[in-house]
């Protein structure tokens, strides 16, 4: 992996490229599954508590610009303490990065394939995302640039055929079980958001114009705004039958009629938008290639992509046909540390970093003395 | 090596290194009545009238001079040719000689007079095929690197531009010119190519593709990574943008570094015509990019995994077509596509004359005579004949699509649209990390440079490109002031 630094503007671009499209699989069902017609406020309120995740990670930024998460925690914690968050994070990037790919092959067997080849659409996919990973946070960076035009073209498409379709009285009736609901949603589904905690990674490698995050919060809350966007156009499509959409987003087109005479062409965007879940599962190996090489202390990120390629790839092997098996444990098991990881952990970055900066300055204090 | 004082001894040494070469001819004469002297040169390579008139005839004069013959004295006071030098190395005689230059050899000096006396056979400057244009210059270069270099010296009339002259290639000693605007490109680069050249060992540069390879900084990539053009115009707009130029003598093709993808997109004509007509071309172009390298790829995992995509009247024209026919769609269109770059290869290296009863026998007879037989589909043909006409909206890059649309294919007929999804982040991926001298090679998409979207697909008009282009690293950023 060549370590390079990425602008401010490009980690926007990151955000409004995956952060919608991999919210729009599985996510939607999901949410309504728990929430109903509802779903739209529980992601709303998952949006806000990124967007809020996102903060902290930016101040703990313009706390210690300099400084990458391994610094920052060796520093404030120690160096054994800052290894073990390290290798949890890992873990929890590993998981991240599969999520795409599940839903992804998920989306295309219920819908482009009658028949998909067992491992057809999943060793491509692992092969292609460490590919990515290696090429560093740089090729990551400017992959986003190309596709953010292609995919907010899709999306802007996407739009344009599905809001027609959107009926007002299908958000109703509002709240009529109360926040019940959409606690138990809130719950369930935390492991799918939470993207910005990648930016914890990119920490030290960020350029900024005097550390200005202003861009990297706009595009934060541009991508947030995006994906309720989408989910609310969902939920206005299908109402309470949303819970039956697996894959709705290939379903809320104006024509999506399999043999019209107009032909899928929504297919079209949507094809499109499954570019980025590369991107979105090759940014969240970036983070688990990173917090490896600083718990392993290697510098040749080579020697940590390929064993996790494998091991993904034996992963796939051993679970077979079941990768479905993966969404529980994310709903039920994992969803616990997805509050820590995504939400708690950042909550308390900025503290770390301020205190990071003080050792250091100690240290520099005494080492002129 | 230096020159025998000795003429007889020096004229022996000239033979024995040139192998005693038949073209090599000799002729001795007395320089003023009073040296002896050989004039070397080689049959063919030289203005004969211009050596008669203006080295021979003032030579031998009819006045013995006061004061000591010297190469010096005579190039001063006798003869009156403007490209004179003296040369006190034999290695440099044999060279100039070997280059086309006359030698004149004095007996007792120890020294020799050059004279710059070639005059060989060269095409003349006309439009060259690979670039034509409507409206703007149609001069192109040819074979000749000094003629080269004067085409392009009468587009940029300044002391800045500096040209730097190699000797490449151990047996071809090929002349080869690297050429720069001295207050714009950057010296990091310009060191950097000459550092290349320098470092090239080989026994004969015959073209400047041969140097090209030298100058690759991916040597095994399938993409193009040095930009090149044969239109003097077009060689000075990006010397203007900072790029450096690499003629090489005996090819038409002048070489230009950094290079990014765009450029391909970019035509002389579009400078030469409205901004908005030149941004409908490039974004023709891009499509005809898009079109050659992933139509046959759709059609065939539209055909084979994913029906429910087309049109319900066009899926019955085509599952019509298909019907009958003995090969899956996957072989087909390879079958098809094969058979074009056959033809295509054929109708390069065949005769002229031959060329027009090969395409009446490629295009009419066999195209038409597959699908009577239904060795192949109808449709399939016209999907070949698309992507092949596509790819030559970008002509510099047709060699690359051809490889990329094999390849598409290929993960097209095996996986379907998500095959084509793998091989599209795939070559995303390996693009954006490729640069050339500095210049990353999609710039200025990615990395996304703003101000020089200007001249990217959608083209400003020139008055508003005040600066230059920043994806090419370079000293001086202006390259307008006071427009309004």
């Amino acid at each position: 992996m060549k370590e390079k630094e990425i602008k401010t503007g490009q980690i926007a671009m990151l955000f409004i490229t995956i952060v919608p499209v991999t919210k729009l699989m599985i996510l939607p069902t999901l949410l309504a599954a728990d929430a109903g017609v509802s779903s739209w406020l529980a992601a709303a309120v998952f949006i806000a508590a990124d967007l809020l995740v996102l903060l902290s990670v930016m101040t703990a930024y313009k706390i210690a610009p300099e400084m990458d998460i391994y610094n920052i925690l060796s520093r404030s914690l120690g160096k054994a303490a800052a290894k073990v968050i390290l290798f949890v994070y890992a873990l929890y990037f590993i998981l991240r990065a599969v999520m795409p790919m599940i839903e992804q092959k998920q989306l295309f067997v219920s819908t482009l394939y009658e028949a998909m080849p067992r491992f057809a659409g999943t060793i491509p996919f692992i092969l292609i995302a460490c590919y990515v990973c290696y090429k560093g946070l740089n090729a990551l960076a400017r992959n986003v640039n190309l596709a953010v035009w292609f995919v907010g073209a899709a999306l802007l498409m996407l739009l344009l055929l599905a809001l027609p379709a959107v009926r007002f009285d299908n958000f109703m009736p509002f709240l009529a079980d109360g926040f019940l609901p959409i606690a138990k949603s809130l719950y369930r589904a935390p492991m799918w958001f939470g993207d910005y905690v990648i930016v914890m990674m990119f920490l030290g490698k960020i350029k900024a114009k005097n550390n200005r995050i202003r861009g990297v919060m706009a595009g934060g809350i541009v991508s947030g705004l995006i994906t309720l966007l989408f989910i609310a156009v969902i939920t206005g499509i299908f109402g309470i039958l949303t819970v039956r959409q697996l894959s709705a987003i290939t379903k809320i087109a104006k024509y999506n009629i399999t043999f019209s005479n107009i032909g899928r062409f929504d297919w079209i965007p949507i094809i499109i938008m499954m570019i980025p879940v590369f991107l979105a599962s090759a940014a969240m190996l970036y983070g688990a290639v990173t917090c490896l090489q600083h718990v392993l202390h290697l510098k040749n990120s080579i020697k940590i992509i390929v064993p996790l390629c494998a091991l993904l790839i034996a992963a796939i092997f051993f679970l077979k046909d079941d990768l479905l098996i993966v969404y529980d444990l994310f709903q039920h098991v994992f969803n616990y540390a997805g509050f820590a990881l995504q939400y708690l952990f950042p909550a308390i970055l900025p503290l770390l970093a301020k205190r990071a900066v003080k050792k250091q300055g100690e240290f520099e204090v005494r080492y002129a003395q | 090596m230096k020159i025998p004082r000795n003429l007889v001894k020096a004229k022996e040494k000239i033979k024995e290194i040139t192998h005693y070469g038949a073209d090599i001819l000799s002729l001795d004469f007395l320089v003023l009545k009073s040296v002896k002297a050989t004039l070397f040169f080689i049959d063919g390579m030289v203005n004969k009238a211009d050596i008669n008139k203006f080295i021979i005839d003032p030579l031998i004069g009819n006045d013995t001079p006061d004061e000591k013959i010297t190469c010096k004295y005579l190039m001063e006071n006798v003869t009156s040719f403007a490209e004179v030098s003296i040369a006190d190395d034999m290695d440099k005689c044999v060279s100039a000689i070997l280059t086309g230059d006359a030698i004149v050899l004095l007996d007792g000096l120890g020294e020799a007079m050059q004279f710059g006396a070639k005059g060989y056979q060269t095409r003349s400057v006309a439009e060259p095929p690979t670039s034509t244009v409507i409206k703007g210059p149609r001069e192109g270069f040819n074979e000749d690197v000094k003629q080269n270099s004067i085409l392009l010296r009468r587009k940029l009339k300044t002391p800045d531009l500096i040209f730097k002259m190699l000797k490449v290639g151990k047996y071809s000693n090929t002349n080869v010119f690297v050429a720069y605007i001295s207050g714009i490109a950057d010296t990091d680069v310009v060191n950097k190519v000459l550092s290349r050249l320098q470092q090239i060992n080989i026994d004969g540069i015959l073209d400047s593709s041969y140097v090209s390879s030298f100058l690759d900084e991916r040597r095994y990539s399938i993409f193009k990574q040095i930009g090149s053009t044969e239109k003097p115009d077009v060689l000075a707009s990006r010397l203007l943008e900072g790029r450096v130029a690499i003629f090489v003598d005996g090819s038409p093709i002048v070489l230009t570094v950094p290079y990014m993808l765009l450029e391909d997109f970019q035509s002389a004509q579009d400078y030469y015509d409205r901004a908005d007509r030149a941004t409908l071309s490039r974004l023709l172009r891009f499509f005809g990019i898009l079109v050659s390298t992933l139509l046959p790829a759709l059609y065939v995992s539209a055909q084979v995994f994913h029906l429910q995509l087309m049109p319900l009247r066009f899926l019955t024209k085509i599952m019509g077509s298909v019907r009958e026919i003995p090969l899956s769609p996957a072989l087909e269109m390879f079958f098809v596509l094969i058979i074009f770059e056959v033809l295509k290869e054929s109708s390069v290296r065949m005769p002229k004359y031959v060329g027009m009863a090969l395409s009446v026998v490629g295009a009419l007879v066999l195209g038409d005579t597959a699908v009577r037989a239904g060795i192949v589909s109808t449709p399939a043909i016209m999907i070949m004949a698309l992507s092949g006409i596509a790819s030559y909206t970008v002509p510099d890059q047709e060699g690359t699509l051809s490889i990329l649309r094999f390849i598409f294919l290929a993960l097209a007929g095996a996986l379907g649209i998500f095959g084509i999804l793998v091989g599209v982040v795939f070559t995303m991926t390996y693009l954006v990390s490729l640069s050339s001298y500095g210049t990353p090679y999609l710039a200025p998409y990615a990395p996304l440079i703003r101000a020089d979207l200007k001249d990217g697909i959608v083209k400003k008009a020139l008055a508003d490109q005040n600066k230059r282009p920043r994806s090419i690293r370079h000293k001086n950023d202006i390259r307008l002031r006071n427009s309004k």
